[in-house]
Formats: structure tokens, sequence, C-alpha cells
């Protein structure tokens, strides 16, 4: 849980799911990721998940500065993984920023894998 | 003329000038740019893509089309900025795709490259976004392979494509809400069209096809014009032959001239293209370097005159009611403007308009209905035809006299039917009568005058009823039959030969012989008439 605001009359509180739900959409709509992982804790695999846990890709910790949120994605291959990176970066902090008024500290972004395109 | 295959050097010189057109318009886009992050980057990112893809483009120049088709698509690759950058890079990759191995490439095969483009950009998102480039390359790359199927020509193919392109990008609002929101439609959509039409215009250049011919086929708006900014007017081309010439030394020289500079070639021969006010200065300068030929200087005003009019007949703020006025000098036009009309046509005793130019006016007035105010009794006939030939409503309100279009314009209600505010109009005419003061063309006998070539004669309703020694005269002598109890008004434009010293003496005259009239006095600028006068 998270307190984005305080007033007089209240508090506005928003969970942690909600938070990484808004990064985890905000990253695909992303161009050049191709999907978003989660490790199991259990097994410590990755498996992709599909856009309704696309969560789950996503974590959130915070600092004195602000939230720090990681993303794990798969990028496309032949793609300037730098670049999409950055834009995810950007991307993801500026809806947090801007919808849900999140002050954000970090965004990293783990690329857990590559896919090879295409090739029908 | 059709283009039925393309080369290497023909695709990276396309691509360059793609590149040059986005340059050009990069700020028009990064205004537009609201998604995914509105950071208003996005002309620029795509710009400095294609830059990167172009220097690595240039170092493979000469080699095979399947090769230089993959060093553009490594070098958009290495250089992507941005979303839209790397969704271009990614459009390059399945460009190179199909060209590999091809030492050039016909419609077909420029058909299916934009299309596999399309699809390599697509498999590398996870949740595709509609309303955005890819939409507008995919709709591209489908009408570029359906015009293939029956057309050789790889630029009607190109000009198919930029055409749905166009009205792909013209629905991105109704597909991205934010787009709608901010009253946009796509930044990278709009950047990728300016490349592809860059891409085109480099092509038909390059190749010496005029991009005109295909204009008049297709419909009005294959190769949109409205965006270019007419800081030059003149697109000058020209072919530089000589020994040892160097494209950079050339650019250097030319480039304070003007801009959308192009300067391609080798050391033999040089082909220049620029935008510029001086095509004489660039012909001039040019000469140095060696022998010319080939000079082709087009007034591109002209075009995007045509092409506004065109726009403007299709947009939809129309008015309810044009005017047309016919008139000839600078201060009339301006007075006339100033009570309304939307064209004048040039034209009065000696130069009757044709009724072709009095359609076109019409035809040009961003208007549903047109009123013409012919201003001469000879001109009321032509303009009467065009009531039959134009395809908007049009109604003539026959005004013999410039003044009496004014008193009619006076009338003019811009709201309501056009039949009905002409006929209120053309109900005002008569309360007024007009004079004009000129001098004799030659020698005659009139209404028991004996005239002589030279002389000030007075007419009062297009009837000559006197002569006198000077326009000043005249008018004074013309006020006299002109003027009732019942006058109020008396309105005087001074046009050739007149000069405001003139007019304003003659002014204080006619106050002090009629203190209990109102006199106003008005540069008019028309020829052969010294005065214009009306009373009413």
């Amino acid at each position: 849980m998270f307190k984005i605001k305080e007033t007089e009359i209240g508090d506005i509180i928003v969970e942690r799911e909600v938070i990484e739900t808004i990064a985890g959409l905000a990253a695909i709509d992303c161009y050049g990721l191709v999907g978003m992982v989660a490790q199991d804790f259990q097994s410590g695999l990755w498996s992709i998940l599909g856009l309704d846990s696309i969560r789950k890709g996503v974590t959130v910790s915070s600092s004195d500065k602000g939230l720090i949120v990681d993303v794990h994605v798969i990028v496309g291959y032949g793609i300037k993984i730098h670049e999409v990176a950055h834009n995810v970066m950007q991307k993801v902090a500026y809806i947090l920023e801007h919808n849900a008024g999140i002050k954000i500290a970090q965004v990293n972004v783990n690329v857990e894998g590559v896919k090879v395109l295409g090739e029908k | 003329m059709s283009l039925t295959y393309m080369t290497g050097n023909d695709f990276l010189r396309s691509v360059k000038a793609g590149c040059i057109k986005l340059e050009h318009n990069r700020d028009s886009v990064d205004q537009l740019n609201v998604f995914p992050v509105p950071d208003g980057d996005t002309g620029t990112n795509m710009y400095l893509t294609l830059m990167s893809a172009v220097r690595e483009g240039e170092k493979n120049r000469d080699k095979p089309l399947g090769k230089l088709a993959k060093s553009i698509s490594m070098g958009s690759l290495m250089g992507a900025r941005g979303n839209s950058g790397v969704i271009l890079s990614q459009i390059f990759r399945g460009i190179a795709k199909i060209l590999d191995g091809k030492d050039q490439a016909g419609a077909m095969d420029i058909a299916q490259a934009i299309k596999t483009g399309s699809d390599t950009a697509y498999e590398a998102v996870m949740k595709p976004v509609e309303g955005t480039i890819l939409t507008v390359v995919r709709e591209i790359g489908k009408a570029c392979e359906a015009e293939a199927k029956n057309n050789d020509d790889i630029v009607a193919v190109l000009l198919a494509g930029i055409q749905k392109g166009h009205t792909t990008l013209a629905r991105t609002p109704s597909m991205l809400p934010i787009l709608k929101e901010a009253g946009v439609v796509d930044a990278g959509g709009r950047g990728f069209l300016f490349f592809l039409e860059g891409f085109v215009e480099g092509l038909a250049q390059e190749r010496e096809i005029n991009l005109e011919q295909y204009r008049e086929q297709a419909t009005e708006v294959t190769v949109p014009r409205e965006d270019i900014k007419l800081d030059f007017q003149y697109c000058t081309e020209v072919l530089i032959k000589g020994h040892d010439l160097d494209a950079a030394d050339v650019r250097d020289h030319l480039a304070p001239l003007g801009d959308s500079l192009l300067v391609v070639g080798d050391e033999d021969v040089l082909k220049v293209h620029v935008h510029t006010n001086h095509p004489g200065k660039v012909l001039e300068t040019c000469l140095q370097w060696g022998h010319l030929s080939d000079i082709k200087i087009n007034n591109m005003l002209e075009e995007v005159h045509e092409h506004r009019l065109i726009k403007e007949e299709a947009s939809g703020d129309q008015k309810a009611i044009g005017l047309v006025a016919v008139s000839a000098g600078d201060g009339v036009g301006e007075i006339l403007q100033s009570l309304g009309v939307d064209m004048i046509v040039r034209g009065g005793q000696t130069m009757n308009p044709s009724t072709e130019d009095l359609l076109n006016a019409c035809n040009q007035v961003n208007a549903h209905s047109v009123i013409i105010l012919p201003n001469n009794s000879n001109i009321i006939m032509a303009a009467q035809q065009v009531v039959e030939l134009c395809s908007k409503k049009v109604v003539v309100v026959p005004t013999r006299s410039v003044m009496q279009a004014i008193t009619a314009l006076i009338a003019y209600d811009s709201e309501g039917d056009v039949e009905e505010v002409a006929q209120e109009m053309a109900s005002h005419i008569d309360n007024v009568t007009y004079g004009e003061v000129t001098y004799a063309v030659r020698d005659s006998a009139v209404n028991g005058l004996t005239i002589k070539e030279g002389d000030t004669i007075g007419l009062i309703q297009d009837k000559v009823v006197l002569t006198s020694t000077s326009a000043e005269e005249a008018v004074a002598d013309l006020l006299k039959e002109m003027i009732n109890e019942d006058s109020e008004l008396i309105t005087l434009l001074y046009g050739e030969g007149v000069t405001a010293d003139d007019a304003q003496a003659l002014k204080e005259r006619l106050q002090q012989e009629y203190p209990d009239k109102e006199i106003e006095v008005h540069y008019g600028g028309q020829p052969h008439y010294s005065y214009w006068l009306s009373v009413e």
C-alpha cells in the first residue's frame, strides 16, 4: 500500500497491485517489448505472462525519493534493446506520475529474454 | 511515363529525400506527439533514425539494391531513437528482407517490401496499439500491394499507398482516444507519410519523372502540399556537367540561397534541386562548376494555391454566401474587400473579364453559393452566363458601377437565402446616382455635345452629359445635375491622374458648395477614370 496523497479530510492510498498493473500495462504499450515475465519463487523458473497477469512482471519497492519500479521484459530480436528499454522507462514513469500521481525514483528495465520474431 | 524498376542508388537517394522532407517537417510532427509519452520528439527521433540509416547507406553507395537496403536497415537499427524510430527500424528490416539479393526491384517488390515492413513491425510488439504509425504503415502496405497487382509503375504504387496513408492517418484520432482528446493525428504516422512523400518525390526527381502527371490522374490529395512552407517560392532544378565535381562543395555554396537543397550525382554530373527565391542566382552559382542543362524552374506558389483551393472546397467551414466583384484599381479592391467581398476579379471598362475568369473566381470562393457584382454594364451578361456554368448556386446583382456595388454591399447580409439576399442588395442599387469623370479617346458627338479627343468628359449613369476643362470642374458640374433635395451623401473615389491633394482640395470646395451634405473621399486607384462619384 502506498499513500500518494494526504489531505486534512483523509488520505489517498493505492494498493501495490494497482501500481504493478498500471506499470505493466504502460510497459507493454512500448514498441519492441514482446512479453513480460515473472519468476516463480519456488522453482526459480521464469514464465511468460499473459495479458491478464501482466502485473506479475512488475515489482515495486519504495525509497526516500519515491517508488522504485522494476519491470521484467522480453524484447524482440533485432531491435535496439537500449532504445526499447529507454522507451519503457520513460513510458512507465510518465504514466505512473501523470495518471496516478505517484512519484517515481527509478524504473529499472530487466531484459530477461529475447525472442526471435516471425520466421514463419 | 512510368517507372518500373528501382536500383540500389535510386533507393538510397529516395530514402535520403524522405529524410530531408521529414527534417523540414520535423517541428510539425513533434507538435503532434502525445503518445506514448507526450514529450514532443517523434519527428526528431524519426529524423535522427533516418539520418543514421542514410549514413550507413552512403557507405554502400553503388552496391546492389539488396545490400544497400540491408545497410540502411542496419543504420536505422543502430540509430533508432524513440518508439517511432524503433518501429521505423523494424519497417526497414522487413523491407530489406524482401529486397535481399536483388539488384533492382519492381513495383510488386516494393509493395511487398512495405507490406513485409509492416508485418515485421507488428511482430515486435506485445500489444499493438492501433491508431499509430503501425496502423498507417499497415494500410499503406495493403494499398501498395493492391495497386501493384494491376500496375507496374512504382511511383503510382507508392502514391496509392500515400493516399491510403492519409485517409488512415485522418482516422487515427478515432482509433486512439488520446489523440482525439489532444485534437491531433498520430505523429509517427504523419512522420512516416512525410518520409514516404519525400521518398517518392526524390525517386521521381532522380528519374526525371514529373509527379504532376500523377496528381492530375489521381484524386486531388495524392501528394499533399499544405505543409510546404513557402519561404522559398521557386523549385529550381539543374544538371551541372563538368569535371571533378564535388557535391559537398556545391551544396555549401547553394545552401544559403534556399532550402530543400539536394545535390546528387558523380564527378561528371551533378543534379541540383533547391527551393529558392532567386533561381537566377542559383543558376549563376552553378555556372562556375560547368555546363548547365535540363534547367527547370517551377513556381510552387501556384501549385500550393491550386491545391489549397481544392482543399478549401472540400473543407467543412464554407461560408453560406461568397461575394465576387469585378473591379479595377487597388483602392477600389480594398474598399470592396472591407465591405465583405471574398474575391476581386480584375477588370472594368476597357478590360472586361471573361466568363471563365468569373467562373474560376466563383469556384475558388469557399462558399456554397456566390453573388457576383459585375460593376459594369458590359460584364453583366458574362456574369449571368456563370449562373448556368457554375456548380454552385450563383446569383448576379446587376451593378453597373462600383459605386452601386458599394451601396449594395452595405445592404449585404451574410445570413439567409442567397436569392433573398441578392434581391435585397439589388433593391438598393437604384437608390444611388453614379457619375464618372474620364477623358475622351476620340472625337465624337453625343447628346448634342461635341467632344474632342482628350477632352475631360463627365458621365451620369453611363451617359455622357458634359465636357469640362478639368476633372475637378467636371465633378462639380456633374454634382449639380445629380444632387436633389433628398440627397444626403456624396462619395468620391479618385483614380488615375489625381493626387490625394487634388482630391482633398476638391472635397473642401464641394463642402462649401454643399454644406448640408456629407462628403466622403477615398482612394480608388481605378485606371482611366479620374473620379467615380455617387450621390444617394
